[in-house]
């Protein structure tokens, strides 16, 4: 996958842009993390979270 | 009159949107699944009758998030969605959506609305959005999106009907595009145009009233669940559970079947006239089949409780657990659930390796999961077991049989793990590795679908490995009762001319007789053949015609032992375990199943790839015989020296 096919993933797993995100997990060592947007779960690693622009 | 075309429907919808419910309470038993090598589709077909009149076809094609195709399944959907020229079938798609999370699922809807062929929404899970107290308008919805929309509950067939009435008198309205595609072709540009007008669709047909009720529910099971200790604990909880269960409670009607097929072998051996015929099915296809059916119960256990797992949303859990871990073997949380099912069989848990887009680590998957033992090995398993531990026997209070049992399986799971190291090592890539994977919300497990997925697989099961143990057992008990010149017919003269003395001599010959014919026949020939070969791993010509067969699958293991052993064994009274634990070498009169030759014996079946099905299924897979060659040769090696070692230990 590259960067646009990432974004695109995410944005059809319901992160797009506007919404908000909760961080509402971190799996030992540090990784996968789990967010959550609007009433989903996602669970990701760092590298594939990085590219999201979070505003607190 | 005009004569309509017959219809086909196909199902497409996100991952966890229910498609798969749908699919099954669409078409109940009337369906088939094309993952048994051979017919080797990816795809689940059904039949529904819509009205009196129409019965039409069910496509279910694999759950994807968008149409732009990011795995192996999604392509495989893609592909199929832009393939018109099947045949003259009018084809109807039917998209489900989870109603819950209507704005995410809207992309994969509104992509399929553009491409402009004839189709119906289902918004699914109605009783999630009236539980959460969310409300659609429908029919706005409907205006806005342009396609005929059913709303659901596809767990309880709600709304059903709805659905085949609209499928029967279904005609085609042209719908106006919700993206042009001249507004923009890239991709990216795409979808953030789509999620706009998603957004200005939704503020005027969803309302909603704070968050879900059902996100919360999920969001407290899983700080038990996804913890970072009490997660594992419970992980391995669950596995230790699944073991207990299918070790302990299949005893019953495993002994239940035995008896029968011994009563049924006995009855029908008594009632067809004597001769060739009656041997052939009495000692050929009884016994081989018999070996097999016991293991139903075994196998539909693993299987349940694997649906149960992935019905709940667990699995999921299971990945986000296991990924930092898999990782540094070079596999990917999603890996887990390819070797998990692995332990009921690798052929469908190699194709679940599909949503692995990362290439390497769906190679290392694939490779390694047929290490993972499989319910096929079970009945190796359990016969070598109790012919060589004793049942009472204890280790710090635990049943040795269930310790070796479990050992097995780790053994399996370790042997996958190391694999998958060393492999990491020598397959490269410039892909990067990602781990993106929704958790579904928790909820029940539809015991429909779960009792659908026993079923398929004890059919597929049974039907599939009946054909090649029937087969198998057919060509065995020719070349076992069979000899190359006249080497049986001696055997005969020989027991001829020696005069009967007493009832107990008599026994005994005729125990000799059998066992010589067996040496002189065809199948015997091969087996000392090979012998040289084996005899350093403390196997002998039996248990060498054994592995040969057991080359098309493992359990025919134990229907060519059955077979075997029972080759002249005009009573067939005894079962196959007491046969083996009674034979003896004929010239050293040792036992020939000391616990040295089970345990050499139940690791060369741990590690082989005896399995025409999974060497076919990786061909397709991987696209090419490299791998499954490899693989083989590989396996084969490994079995070899692990059980040399054993044997050496042992003895």
């Amino acid at each position: 996958m590259n960067d646009s096919q990432l974004t695109i993933q995410l944005y059809s797993m319901g992160c797009f842009v506007g919404e908000k995100l909760t961080l509402e997990r971190v799996a030992p060592f540090g990784e996968p993390l789990i967010i959550r947007v609007e009433d989903s779960f996602i669970s990701l690693r760092k590298a594939d979270a990085k590219n999201m622009e979070v505003k607190a | 009159m005009e004569t309509k075309r017959d219809k086909r429907i196909l199902l497409v919808g996100n991952p966890n949107s229910g498609k798969s419910t749908l699919f099954n309470a669409l078409t109940g038993l009337n369906q088939r699944i094309g993952n048994f090598p051979g017919v080797t589709v990816e795809k689940k077909i059904g039949y529904t009758k819509v009205d009196q009149k129409q019965k039409i076809e069910i496509v279910d094609l694999p759950g994807t998030y968008s149409l732009v195709p990011r795995s192996e399944d999604e392509k495989v959907t893609y592909d199929y969605l832009m393939n018109h020229n099947r045949d003259d079938k009018e084809e109807i798609i039917v998209i489900v959506a989870d109603a819950s999370s209507l704005k995410r699922n809207l992309l994969l809807v509104t992509q399929m609305i553009d491409l402009e062929h004839p189709t119906i929404l289902v918004l699914n899970m109605m009783d999630i959005v009236e539980r959460n107290k969310q409300s659609i308008d429908v029919k706005g919805l409907e205006k806005e999106l342009g396609v005929p929309i059913v709303a659901m509950n596809a767990r309880i067939g709600k709304g059903l009907d709805q659905l085949k009435e609209r499928i029967a008198n279904y005609t085609y309205q042209k719908a106006p595009k919700i993206v042009e595609e001249h507004q923009s072709k890239d991709p990216l540009n795409n979808t953030v145009e789509r999620f706009k007008r998603i957004k200005s669709i939704l503020a005027k047909t969803l309302q909603s009233d704070g968050p879900a009720k059902t996100a919360e529910t999920t969001r407290k099971i899983d700080q038990v669940f996804t913890h970072s200790v009490w997660g594992f604990v419970i992980f391995l909880f669950i596995l230790f559970l699944i073991f207990q269960a299918i070790f302990s409670w299949s005893t019953y009607p495993m002994d239940w079947i035995e008896n029968g097929f011994l009563v049924f072998g006995e009855f029908v051996s008594n009632t067809l006239p004597e001769g060739i015929l009656n041997d052939l099915i009495v000692e050929g296809i009884i016994a081989g089949l018999g070996g097999i059916v016991i293991f139903i119960p075994q196998i539909a256990l693993l299987f349940m409780f694997i649906a149960i797992l992935e019905d709940t949303g667990y699995l999921s859990r299971v990945s986000y657990l296991t990924d930092t871990v898999l990782k540094k073997f070079g596999l990917n949380g999603r890996s887990i659930i390819p070797l998990l099912g692995g332990a009921a069989c690798a052929v469908p848990a190699i194709m679940s390796a599909r949503t692995i887009s990362n290439k390497k680590e769906r190679l290392l998957t694939i490779f390694v999961t047929p290490l993972i033992s499989c319910s096929a090995r079970i009945p190796v398993y359990t016969l070598l077991i109790a012919l060589v531990i004793p049942a009472e026997k204890q280790l710090y209070g635990f049943n040795l049989q269930g310790v070796v049992m479990m050992g097995l399986y780790l053994l399996g799971f370790f042997a996958a793990l190391g694999t998958a190291f060393l492999l990491k090592y020598w397959v490269k890539t410039d892909e990067r590795s990602h781990f993106i994977m929704e958790l579904p919300i928790y909820r029940m497990p539809r015991w429909k679908n779960v009792g659908m997925t026993i079923y398929n697989k004890v059919k597929v099961f049974l039907f599939e490995a009946g054909k090649i143990i029937i087969a198998v057992s057919i060509v065995l008990w020719v070349l076992s009762s069979y000899g190359p010149g006249d080497q049986m017919a001696k055997i005969d003269q020989k027991y001829e001319k020696i005069e009967l003395q007493s009832e107990e001599d008599l026994g005994k010959n005729q125990g000799q007789i059998a066992n010589e014919k067996l040496e002189a026949s065809y199948a015997g020939h091969i087996g000392k053949f090979i012998e040289p070969a084996i005899k350093p791993l403390g196997f002998d010509w039996k248990i060498g015609i054994s592995i040969i067969t057991s080359f098309a699958a493992r359990e025919v293991f134990v229907g060519t032992m059955a077979t075997l052993y029972s080759v002249g064994d005009e009573e067939n009274t005894a079962s196959i375990k007491e046969k083996m634990a009674r034979a003896t070498n004929p010239t050293t009169g040792e036992k020939i199943y000391t616990k040295a030759t089970g345990y050499s014996l139940l690791i060369f079946y741990a590690f082989a790839l005896q399995c025409m099905a999974t060497v076919a299924i990786v061909v397709k897979e991987t696209g090419g015989w490299k791998w499954p060659i490899i693989q083989l040769v590989y396996m084969g090696a490994l079995a070899y020296f692990a059980s040399l070692l054993v044997f050496q230990l042992f003895s």
